[in-house]
Parts: C-alpha cells; structure tokens; sequence
C-alpha cells in the first residue's frame, strides 16, 4: 500500500506520468520515484492504473457504429458561409463566394437524398439488394481505417468465426483463402445491413489497404450455379457482387490499386 | 465540393473515437450517439472555420464540449436539478456493483462511473496523448482543473480496483 505517499506527491507523480512537469522539477521527482520506497510503488501502481484504463478505453473503440451516424454525416446540411470579422480587408468577397458556395451546396444538398441510390438506380436487377450493398459500404468507411480495431473476432479464431458467422447469418461459407492476391485474412465482423445479419471477413494487404468479403442470406433462385460479377462503386469504394441461389456476396475494397475482380472471382470458389 | 466531400470522410472514420469521447461527458449510450450526430451536422456546417493541419479530433470535442454543455445547461433548467462539481466532488458518483466481473468491463464500469469530466480527462490525456493544455482547451477547464482530475481519478481507480480486486497498487 502507499499509505505515506501525501497527496501533493500523488498530484506530482501524475503529473510526471503525463510530462506535464517543468524540466527542473521533472528531473526531482524522477529521482526519488526511481528509488526504492513508497514513491517508486506509488508509481509503479499508477502506470498499472493508466495501463488498464487505456485497455477499457480501447475496448470501447470495438463497439459497432450505428449506420444512422454515418448517414447522418453523409446527408447533412452543406457548408454555411463562415463568419467573418467586419475588419477583415476581404470581408464582403468572402461573404459572398461563401454564399455563392452555399447556394452550390444547397443545390446539392436538395438531391442529397438521391445519392444513396444513385449507382443503383442505374441498375434495376440489383434494386432489390440496394439496401445492404449501401450498408456494407458505409461500414466500409468506417472500419477500412481502423488500424487496432479492424475485427471483432481476430484471424487466430478462424474456426470460431466460420461457425459464429455462419449460425448468426444463415449462409455456410468457408474462409476464402486470398494469399496468392496478396492478402492476408486479419478477422471477422458481424454487421447489420438492410435490418439482416452480414459476415464481413476483412482482409489486408502489404500496403495495409483493406478489402472485405461481405455476405448476407438471400439469392438469387434463378441462379444456375455458375456466379455472375457485376461491379458497383459508392463514394470512394468498389464493389464486385454475385449471388448463388441461397446467398449474396460482394467483396468491397479501395477504388484503385486492387484487382477487386479477381478476388471475388477467388473468393467465390471458396463460398 | 471535394473539400466537403473529404471532411465528412474524415468525420465518419472518427466515428468510433468520437463516440467514446461522447460517452465519457454523457456517461452513457443512450446520449452519446445523438451528441455525436449533433456535433457532426455542426462541424460539417462550419467546416470552414477549420484549420487544416491543426487536429481535426480536437475541434471535434471541443465543438462536442460545448454542445454537451449547452445540454447540461437546458436539463438543469428543465429539471431543476443541479450537477456535481467535479472538482469538488472526491467520491466515485456511483457505485460499482459485483456483477461486474469481467476486468476489462469493471475498470470501464469504474471510469465512466467518476466525477463528471474526469473520464474524459483521462481519455484525452492518459489514452490520446493531448497535452494539459490541449486538455484544458477541449473541456474549457482551467491547467490545474486537468491535473488535479488526472491526479483524483487516478487514485480512485487505483482505489477501487484495490478493494475490487486487490491487483493495482498493492
């Protein structure tokens, strides 16, 4: 216990934790933390402290975003004219390219709402699944960035996610194996998409860009086996789909620097 | 608009982040997500008075701040309920039951049960690295607000888990 440790000492090795000591005082309390006694194991006990709240703190970054949020920012209200100070020498040309910006993004935002449609509408056989293809890629944005926290269910559990995936989306699949286009297969996602379960098997490649296969049940019961792609793109990500009877699947990715075509023609042989 | 275009990328790939931060001020999910969205439509409706190369996350929770504030503000009146000080205040405001039994979910449990504004002031400082400064800023606090927070939520962290669980600081 650091039952002698007072309390303006505490103040200071927290402080000294942060770097937020002066250099002089910084050098003092190094060295009386750094010997033995009450001060080194008040330390000692604090940076177990910090170690374990950065390890909540980074358990919280796992929990699913809402799809909500995302479209909220997507379909937001456009820029307004910046505020300007009456000072200023450029004042009223500011004003008014801002408001000229404004009008030009008011434009936009009235068609705003045709945007998350408008690669599909150009494509009736896929109206049907619009709903989740623009789901996945939403999530796409949101987790193709995440560096620490890319799955849910890490790649060394890949037995689990085969069988957790498999029972909470209805669709037996096997991981496909993408090493020979270069990608490393890091784990697995569960996501709702058009109110249905998706497995979402995340890939990586040398670059760190970030490709998934995305599956949800429901396919196409003409299909005669043999898959059919077809490309799709969202803002700023490309999609190759294909359906079997029982199932859909797309592999979702960058929108350049990656074979997305080959990949889900590789990837279809294993689901 | 390109410029704009990217900005809302940038705001959807700090969703998880920005989340977090929002639920350290509310202390809970139920807010958090609708602070979020609301602090999103604000910055994209003022993008202009960001300045490129500056962090794009802190003006985010500044904004975020504010608006939490503001609510806080609007409950009080509407409740006729006051808050606590935080920098009062040297008990954890709730109590941390035992059915917390996983440690990950217990520490959590046990930060984002402290006094207002010091699980946010640990986020910003122990886990993202901001400065006292840049801590001060974001929570509109004074310097000594954030080091004394810091410091008291150390310990009651440090305290609780000690009587919890016996592992930190023994």
């Amino acid at each position: 216990m650091n039952d002698t440790v007072q309390p303006a000492l505490q103040d200071r090795l927290s402080a000294y934790l942060d770097g937020a000591l002066p250099e002089a005082e910084r050098a003092e309390v190094a060295a009386f933390a750094g010997a033995r006694g009450a001060a080194a194991d008040e330390l000692a006990a604090l940076r177990q402290v910090d170690a374990a709240i950065r390890s909540a703190f980074d358990a919280m970054l796992e929990a699913p975003v809402p799809l909500s949020l995302v479209r909220a920012i997507q379909l937001a209200p456009e820029v307004q004219p910046a505020p300007v100070a009456a000072n200023q020498p450029h004042a009223p040309r500011r004003i008014f390219a801002n408001v000229a910006a404004a009008i030009v993004l008011l434009v936009i935002g009235v068609v705003a709402g045709s945007l998350g449609t408008r690669n599909l509408s150009d494509d009736p056989v896929q109206t049907a699944s619009a709903g989740w293809l623009r789901d996945v890629a939403d999530y796409h944005l949101v987790y193709a960035r995440q560096k620490r926290h890319l799955v849910e269910v890490p790649a060394a559990e890949a037995d689990h996610v085969e069988t957790w995936l498999a029972d909470s989306t209805g669709v037996r699949f096997a991981i496909p194996d993408l090493t020979t286009q270069g990608l490393t297969f890091q784990g697995a996602r569960l996501l709702v998409a058009a109110a249905k379960p998706v497995g979402q098997l995340m890939y990586t490649d040398t670059a760190g860009q970030v490709v998934a296969v995305c599956f949800i049940a429901g396919g196409n019961a003409a299909s005669d086996g043999t898959p059919s792609f077809a490309r799709q793109g969202f803002d700023g990500v490309e999609m190759v789909k294909w359906a079997t009877r029982d199932a859909s699947f797309v592999v979702v990715g960058p929108s350049t620097g990656i074979d997305l075509q080959t990949i889900a023609q590789v990837a279809s042989l294993a689901l | 608009m390109p410029q704009d275009r990217e900005f809302r990328a940038e705001l959807v790939q700090l969703l998880p982040r920005l989340r977090r931060f929002a639920w350290t001020l509310a202390g809970h999910a139920a807010d958090s997500d609708d602070l979020v969205q609301a602090t999103c439509e604000r910055a994209i409706q003022r993008q202009t008075l960001w300045q490129a190369g500056t962090r794009l996350d802190s003006w985010l929770y500044t904004i975020m701040r504010n608006l939490w504030t503001s609510e806080l503000r609007n409950r009080r009146v509407r409740n006729g309920q006051g808050q606590v000080d935080a920098t009062e205040a040297i008990e954890l405001s709730t109590p941390v039951g035992p059915a917390d039994v996983l440690y990950g979910k217990q520490v959590l449990a046990l930060v984002m049960s402290l006094p207002e504004g010091y699980s946010a002031t640990l986020l910003l400082v122990s886990l993202e690295g901001h400065s006292y400064q840049d801590a001060a800023h974001i929570l509109g606090v004074p310097i000594g607000t954030v080091m004394s927070r810091m410091s008291k939520g150390r310990q009651l962290v440090k305290n609780k888990l000690q009587l919890t669980s016996g592992e930190v600081g023994s």
